[in-house]
């Protein structure tokens, strides 16, 4: 572990996107600290330009954007984590079951992931949102089925591989159980391009929220989230252009860390790319 | 003596699926009707070229595979007949060490783990009792005792080789299944691993199945040797007794290709035309007969049956 | 007999993080015209990569060529730029490799890849390059070459590619034909047919062969004269059959007691002690020293130079050391 991050700063990539990413994870931790204003709080100055007063600026009704900003990271962070979690945790379930004992269990898995698969990621959160009811944990619940069917390809084509791997023949030969073969032997050799997809998931899971909350579903007002924020921002967008600038920067920086953050773990954990010793 | 290892008509048969549905359309006969008796002590290959179904037929006798048909008998008890517990408890008895060191050991676990999980497995033993064992294995078979927390990728092929054998004696099995345990490790290494196979065999008497495509290592350490080609058990015969007079033109001719060490004896050898046939459309009548220097006309026709030259001897020809 | 190749002294360095590791030490040896040459050793030992060089095909970097000279008709090829080393290259020298399946592109036919180092080296057009490949393929023994010359190479087995891989190194009737292991790949049966082919082709159209293999049976079957390598030393140079009869070196000597020893099968095999030394990884003094049974205190101190014996051979071993 402590080898593991002593190489990831040595790359440039990781270093950049893992600077980015705890810059976001501390300012929404330490949200109610770094914010200057009440983000709900509406004040009497509408459209204010950024100034001293406030940092960002304000929205048209008076609330502060650098502090709704803020705020919002929370929102973003969260969801990304918790929907990460949970397509992580099911897509490899899956995945393992798929790939070790293939047959039948693998041909209806992989059925129901191509059926999921099918639908654009969008829509499909979309529809999941529409039958439980737009709310943030809905959502995420949301979100995270949507990144089930990557998670399980990428498992079962990994689980695949170690399979077809003599060690495995060998464990079975001995006479291990099964569930032991998975979590002894399977598990620990997948598990380098599960954390890579994982990493690479957060900024998706961030991505999706985002869009969903823009198109009303994700959060909802007066909460902030930078998909709302967004949202929010598009009748005002000639008077207030700044509304809309600063979540949309922010998402950028977000998902550009997160996605170099996952490139950099990815070029360590990839023995592929790896120089031969 | 009685035989410990028993191999009765064995068969595998993996099925050919096509279509959209994997609908099973017909079947590859990797292994057809191999038959042969190891007593307990000695040491029987099975030798073939890529493809004949070597390996497969020691994977089916330790039932990694499922028999498609055939009978194997363990001492004395029928390994088919056996299911989950009563199969996994049997496993101790029967070992297998792999060809390749480098793919037959988990890379992410230490040897000292690696060789403490059949104990574990089978709850012979734990905690301080078995990294005792552990150590006293890995002495038995030439490696330092702290080498055991090292993991595989630290090791040489060699050395990799003999932590595989460790590993499989930990739980004293009475039968061990080697496939081609020499053959990807450098000529000045082999030597070295079959003398340890043969130290370790009469030191722990354990019965061997040795299964190579390498006639030179074959000759060295076996007692009776079974000529496999195309999932066929083409000829089966002591050791001594195959080198000095091969009955099967197949064996013959895998004989006459291995090349000889002396340079003054470039011999005339039996270079066998074209190749393997795919064993999906195996050709009628006797299979080795579009190859066979010797074929007749009744080969084309029908299957040669076993014939039983003298005793103990088996070979599958229509010229016997 | 004509000398044909003469390398001298040549090294071969392995550049890793900021270090250079040896990989070939000062290794000198000829092929004479017509000669079947072979390299015998174990991995990590430096014998493909000598002949690499020799073809002009070491992957550099991280490989290089630290010095010596490359001898070809009187041209060192170490010295030639890359463009004018192309043109040696499947001309004069031909390649046949371990994996015929990795050798050849499977996205061209048989013919194809045949007729294209025709093309490129005797600039002849695509028709008479197919027509002259196709005859060539019936020279490797192929059956109805017209036919074979029009598949892609997924659809023959792997002895039948590899005399597709042996026609196309042919093709151009080199001088030099360096073969890396060309049949370990294969099985006993089609090995023997491979070697029996490679052996009648080079010795009718009089070529000379450097034949890589860590076999020693291939080595009886098929060559003249043979170096053995260990550790990136050429430990020793010898005809054929005094390399089998009276091995100078211990290592020659350990090497072929631990094969041969078949048929004496009461006893325990000989064996070599110890492990292969790693590429790159080696110590001071004599490389074998560690595994010798012959060991002596001077061994731990000095590498031991090369000397060249009355019979022209010559052995790198303390043991003939005052001698040189």
């Amino acid at each position: 572990m402590k080898q593991f991050f002593a190489e990831l700063l040595r790359d440039k990539t990781g270093r950049v996107g893992l600077a980015g990413v705890l810059a976001v994870v501390v300012v929404a931790v330490f949200a109610p600290l770094i914010a200057t204003h009440d983000p709900l709080e509406m004040s009497d100055f509408l459209r204010q330009a950024p100034g001293a007063g406030f940092l960002l600026g304000t929205d048209e009704f008076g609330r502060d954007v650098f502090s709704r900003l803020v705020y919002g990271a929370r929102v973003s962070v969260y969801v990304g984590l918790v929907a990460t979690g949970i397509g992580a945790i099911g897509g490899l379930a899956l995945g393992l079951a798929a790939g070790y004992y293939g047959g039948v269990v693998d041909n209806v898995i992989m059925r129901l992931m191509d059926v999921l698969f099918a639908f654009p990621s969008i829509l499909l959160a979309l529809a999941i949102v529409a039958v439980l009811g737009p709310d943030l944990g809905n959502t995420i619940i949301a979100i995270g089925i949507v990144r089930i069917p990557v998670f399980t390809r990428t498992v079962r084509a990994e689980v695949l591989s170690v399979k077809a791997q003599e060690y495995i023949t060998s464990v079975r030969s001995i006479g291990v159980k099964d569930g032991r073969v998975i979590l002894r032997h399977v598990l620990p050799n997948v598990m380098a391009p599960f954390i890579v997809q994982t990493t690479l998931s957060l900024s998706s899971a961030i991505l999706v929220e985002a869009s969903l909350s823009f198109l009303g579903l994700g959060i909802q007002p007066p909460n902030p989230s930078w998909g709302s924020m967004l949202s929010e921002s598009r009748r005002i967008m000639e008077l207030a252009p700044w509304t809309a600038i600063a979540p949309t920067v922010a998402i950028i920086l977000a998902i550009l860390s997160f996605n170099l953050l996952g490139d950099g773990v990815r070029d360590i954990l990839d023995p592929k790319l790896k120089n031969v010793e | 003596m009685s035989a410990l290892l028993e191999v009765e008509g064995l068969q595998k048969h993996f099925p050919v699926r096509s279509g959209v549905f994997n609908r099973i359309t017909g079947a590859i006969r990797v292994v057809e009707g191999v038959s042969f008796s190891v007593d307990k002590g000695k040491t029987f290959a099975l030798v073939g070229e890529s493809g004949c179904g070597k390996t497969t037929a020691g994977r089916t006798i330790l039932r990694l595979h499922e028999p498609t048909g055939g009978s194997v008998r363990l001492a004395g008890v029928d390994l088919a007949a056996l299911e989950g517990e009563g199969l996994r408890t049997a496993r101790r008895d029967m070992q297998m060490v792999f060809q390749n060191p480098f793919g037959s050991l988990n890379p992410r676990m230490k040897v000292g783990k690696l060789l403490e999980e059949p104990l574990v497995v089978h709850g012979i033993a734990s905690g301080k009792r078995a990294q005792e064992m552990v150590d006293a294995m890995m002495e038995k078979v030439g490696l330092a005792a702290e080498f055991g927390r090292r993991y595989p990728h630290q090791f040489s092929g060699g050395q990799r080789q003999r932590i595989a054998i460790a590993r499989a004696l930990m739980c004293s099995p009475k039968l061990v299944i080697a496939d081609e345990p020499v053959s990807a490790l450098d000529v000045s290494i082999q030597s070295q691993i079959l003398n340890l196979l043969v130290d370790l065999r009469t030191e722990l008497g354990l019965t061997y199945v040795f299964i190579s495509h390498d006639l030179n290592v074959v000759r060295r350490i076996s007692d009776a040797i079974g000529v496999m080609y195309l999932g066929r058990l083409v000829e089966r015969a002591e050791t001594g007794a195959l080198y000095e007079r091969p009955l099967h033109p197949y064996s013959e001719a895998l004989l006459s290709a291995v090349p000889s060490l002396e340079p003054s004896k470039r011999k005339e050898r039996i270079i066998l035309s074209g190749d393997v046939p795919n064993p999906a459309s195996p050709p009628p009548g006797c299979v080795f007969h579009p190859r066979c220097p010797k074929a007749m006309e009744v080969c084309r026709r029908s299957v040669p049956p076993d014939k039983e030259p003298s005793p103990g001897r088996l070979v599958a020809c229509h010229l016997y | 007999m004509n000398t044909l190749l003469s390398v001298q002294g040549l090294s071969i360095g392995l550049a890793t993080r900021g270090a250079k590791a040896s990989i070939v030490d000062d290794a000198s040896f000829e092929v004479g015209q017509g000669e079947v040459f072979g390299i015998v050793g174990e991995s990590g030992c430096g014998k493909s990569v000598t002949a690499y060089a020799v073809a002009g095909l070491l992957a550099s970097p991280p490989l290089s060529v630290e010095s010596g000279s490359i001898m070809m008709g009187g041209v060192d090829l170490l010295s030639l730029p890359p463009s004018r080393m192309r043109s040696v290259r499947g001309k004069d020298i031909g390649m046949i490799f371990q994996e015929p399946m990795t050798a050849l592109d499977p996205l061209y036919t048989i013919g194809e890849q045949i007729a294209e180092s025709l093309e490129f080296h005797a600039k002849v057009g695509k028709r008479e390059g197919i027509e002259r490949a196709v005859a060539m393929l019936g020279k490797v023994g192929i059956p109805e070459p017209r036919r074979i010359a029009a598949e892609y190479p997924h659809r023959l087995s792997g002895g039948m590619l590899q005399r597709v891989v042996i026609a196309i190194a042919m093709i151009n009737e080199p001088r030099l034909l360096i073969a890396d292991e060309p049949t370990t790949a294969l099985d006993v049966t089609i090995q023997a047919q491979i070697l029996d082919l490679m052996n009648g082709l080079v010795r009718s159209n009089g070529m000379s062969m450097i034949m890589i293999t860590h076999d020693l049976g291939v080595v009886a079957e098929t060559c003249d004269r043979v170096a053995v390598f260990y550790g990136g030393h050429l430990v020793e140079t010898a005809p054929v059959d005094r390399i089998f009869s009276d091995p100078l070196h211990p290592y020659t000597e350990g090497l072929r007691k631990s094969v041969a020893s078949i048929g004496d099968r009461d006893g325990k095999l000989y064996a070599i002690p110890g492990s292969v030394p790693k590429a790159g990884s080696f110590g001071p003094g004599c490389r074998f020293q560690g595994r010798c049974a012959r060991r002596m205190e001077r061994c731990g101190r000095e590498a031991p130079p090369v000397s060249i014996r009355p019979d022209g051979r010559s052995v790198r071993c303390w043991l003939y050391g005052e001698e040189a």
